[in-house]
């Protein structure tokens, strides 16, 4: 393979990106008066099919299906410019779980497809080139599910609203939890930070946050994606006499941790670990009794007591009619695909317009009770929903369910059990 | 001091899974010197095969269904050469590293259609089990499995190539496929025989990642970089070369991540990769000659 760049390619390639950097000035004026007359409001919904988020994006296409069949049954929505209803349409292009393709689909959805407005969701990777894309292009932008933090460090935003919780939110939640059973364990905990923006957001808040509460926090230092031994980290956890693990890790880092954990006769008693244990395939994969006990965070769960402000059917009701139809566990996204096209319902209703600036306005001041809580932004552009605390045990429908166990900040939201500790040997 | 047989003893077993990570590719590599891309992608989807096996044949382990998996990805790679990859062979590097590339991304996206983008694992208690030397000290079942099938696989392999006709055969077809031709040896279907080997014991290894850790639809990526780092630094084609590479690898990571901090574990491994490449660029028990 040459990987030399030749004189004429060089030129070539130059020529484009000149071009595509003088048309950048134009284009946003063109797509701005380009309301053609469309039958349908068409919404750009760049979306993880495939690659390693996928778990994340799987159930897409089938809230999507639910959501427009509730909104355009009735015709759609009132459109001045059209005057009449116009039924929503949605546009799901592939990110294929990285940045960089995500931001190509995110411009070609605004260029190409000249959608009317964006909703995205689904981690950083996906949510922050995207909405960088819209407020190149001005175009409006609802994103969801990726941590606040994170998201912010791609701000500050014009043109983008985003709902989830905040860094430290899940700081306060996962602390709470190991002050559950404060006098039970030696308060020594060891982090598994990887080197990704979660990592690098959650470990300077934890590290504060755990001093002051008296806890000794035992860090091993930052780790890429993909280690395939755990085995110095688990040394020094030993050494150190870790009594708790607290981490954010990608699944398969996880798997491979827990599994290596217990080879070597490391036993914490108490486990909070974000990310990797959200989904019940990568529960399951853990293989035999490893999943029991574990705790998560949940951020959306069948006992979250909001409805739908389309029809006001309950989060219980989403999550059954997903494992009716799919013979699957409920998941978290689930409810967060469903608010996304709630809140953008919403917006479009108030605006009665397709005009950018009107849209995002109407986005702006959006105070509506949706199926994962109530979404009120704030100035800074976020509003935050709410945070409790999952523990993974043996399930009666499913090989594991997770209950909800801590609910400190949230009262609102009930706990389905108690807290089961410490973890089994 | 305790801590570093911990270290020392994983870095060697996991050399072991990475050896026969990396056996396929080095072989194909340096013998019918092409370049399979896919390789990572035919290991998972024999896990996948695998798993499917298991749920579907109760009669089956994982440890016996490797006797229906390896066969079953024996054909796949032979009647992938013969049909496909054969039709470009000859034509230089890079049309059989394209189609190899495409062939990865078909499996990747056929495998999420069919199995869903889940987290999957071949279940078996040997993944937790271990013997306990010391509190800082245990041996892992699931690796030392690991290890040995790694090194049964390569000494197959060695005295394959060395004691069969077929073994000379794929040896001569490679060496100068001109004359191998005239003494009456149908390369081109030397080359099938030889993908179907190769995929064979990616089958193997698939099996055994499948069991150790997890897999999804778009793991094998991630082992193919792996059996690229075992390769380059056993030396292509070497069978004896790529078990040694396993173990640099495996140790390299393992004793530079205790050393340097976990950050540095991956990188450790690629930086010894690159002062071979600096020192020994044909490998470390490559021929010196045959390098061309």
């Amino acid at each position: 393979m040459s990987n030399t760049i030749s004189r004429r390619r060089f030129i070539k390639n130059m020529t484009i990106a000149g071009a595509a950097i003088s048309a950048n000035g134009i284009l946003p004026s063109l797509v701005k008066n380009s309301f053609a007359a469309r039958d349908h409001i068409l919404i750009g919904r760049p979306n993880p099919t495939t690659g390693p988020l996928a778990s994340f994006g799987e159930a897409t296409p089938w809230v999507d299906d639910i959501v427009l069949n509730v909104i355009n049954q009735a015709g759609g929505i009132y459109i001045k410019e059209a005057g009449r209803k116009l039924p929503i349409k949605i546009k799901v292009v592939d990110t294929q779980s990285d940045p960089t393709k995500a931001g190509d689909a995110a411009s070609k959805l605004i260029l190409k497809d000249q959608i009317d407005l964006m909703v995205v969701m689904h981690t950083p990777d996906t949510v922050n080139p995207v909405a960088a894309m819209c407020e190149r292009f001005e175009m409006p932008c609802i994103s969801l599910d990726a941590p606040v933090g994170a998201w912010l460090s791609g701000g500050p935003y014009e043109w983008s609203y985003h709902a989830f919780w905040t860094e430290d939110a899940i700081s306060d939640l996962y602390i709470g939890m190991w002050e559950q059973h404060g006098d039970k364990h030696n308060k020594t905990v060891g982090v598994l930070w990887p080197n990704d923006p979660d990592g690098k957001a959650w470990s300077p808040i934890f590290a504060r946050k755990a001093a002051a509460k008296g806890y000794k926090i035992v860090d091993t230092g930052h780790f890429p994606y993909h280690m395939e031994d755990f085995s110095a980290i688990i040394g020094t956890f030993k050494k150190q006499g870790v009594q708790i693990i607290c981490g954010t890790l990608i699944p398969p880092d996880f798997i491979t941790f827990w599994r290596q954990a217990h080879q070597q006769g490391f036993a914490p008693k108490m486990a909070t670990i974000g990310k990797a244990i959200l989904f019940p395939s990568d529960v399951g994969a853990l293989g035999g009794n490893l999943p029991e006990g574990l705790l998560a965070e949940n951020w959306w769960s069948p006992y979250h007591p909001f409805k739908s402000s389309l029809d006001n059917s309950t989060a219980k009701e989403l999550c059954d009619r997903w494992t009716k139809e799919t013979s699957k566990p409920w998941v978290g996204p689930l409810g967060f695909k469903y608010a996304g096209l709630e809140i953008a319902a919403d917006a479009l209703l108030r605006a009665g317009t397709l005009e950018k600036k009107a849209l995002l306005k109407a986005i702006g001041e959006t105070d509506l009770n949706t199926i994962v809580g109530p979404i009120k932004y704030n100035a800074k552009h976020y509003s935050e929903t709410p945070l409790v605390g999952g523990q993974w045990v043996k399930g009666k429908q499913f090989k594991w369910e997770m209950n909800i166990v801590y609910n400190e900040q949230h009262p609102e939201i009930l706990k389905t059990a108690e807290m089961q500790f410490p973890l089994p040997r | 001091m305790e801590e570093y047989f911990q270290l020392i003893l994983n870095g060697i077993l996991l050399g072991g899974l990475y050896a026969a990570v990396g056996v396929g590719l080095s072989m194909m590599f340096g013998i019918v010197k092409q370049v399979n891309l896919a390789h990572g992608d035919l290991m998972i989807l024999a896990s996948y095969l695998c798993m499917v096996l298991i749920t579907h044949l109760k009669f089956l382990n994982l440890w016996t269904a490797v006797i229906l998996v390896v066969p079953i990805m024996f054909a796949v790679g032979f009647l992938l050469q013969k049909y496909i990859m054969n039709r470009v062979q000859g034509m230089g590097m890079e049309p059989p590293l394209i189609v190899a590339f495409g062939l990865s991304i078909i499996i990747q996206n056929g495998l999420m259609l069919i199995f869903s983008p889940d987290s999957q694992s071949l279940e078996t208690p040997l993944a937790i089990m271990s013997l306990r030397v010391t509190d800082m000290f245990y041996i892992p079942a699931i690796y030392v499995i690991d290890f040995l099938t790694g090194i049964a696989l390569i000494i197959f392999l060695h005295l394959f190539f060395k004691y069969s006709y077929l073994g000379w055969a794929i040896r001569a077809a490679s060496d100068d496929e001109n004359t191998a031709q005239l003494m009456g040896i149908d390369t081109r279907n030397i080359y099938a025989w030889a993908m179907g080997i190769a995929i064979s014991s990616a089958a193997v290894s698939g099996i055994l990642i499948g069991a150790t850790k997890n897999f999804y639809p778009h793991t094998g990526p991630q082992y193919l970089i792996i059996a690229f780092g075992v390769t380059i630094i056993g030396g292509v084609g070497s069978m004896a070369g790529t078990l040694l590479g396993g173990l640099v690898l495996g140790l390299a990571q393992l004793l530079g991540g205790k050393i340097f901090g976990p950050g540095y574990q991956l990188l450790s491994g690629y930086i010894i990769l690159l002062a071979l490449l600096a020192v020994r660029p044909q490998g470390l028990l490559s021929k010196a000659g045959r390098a061309d």
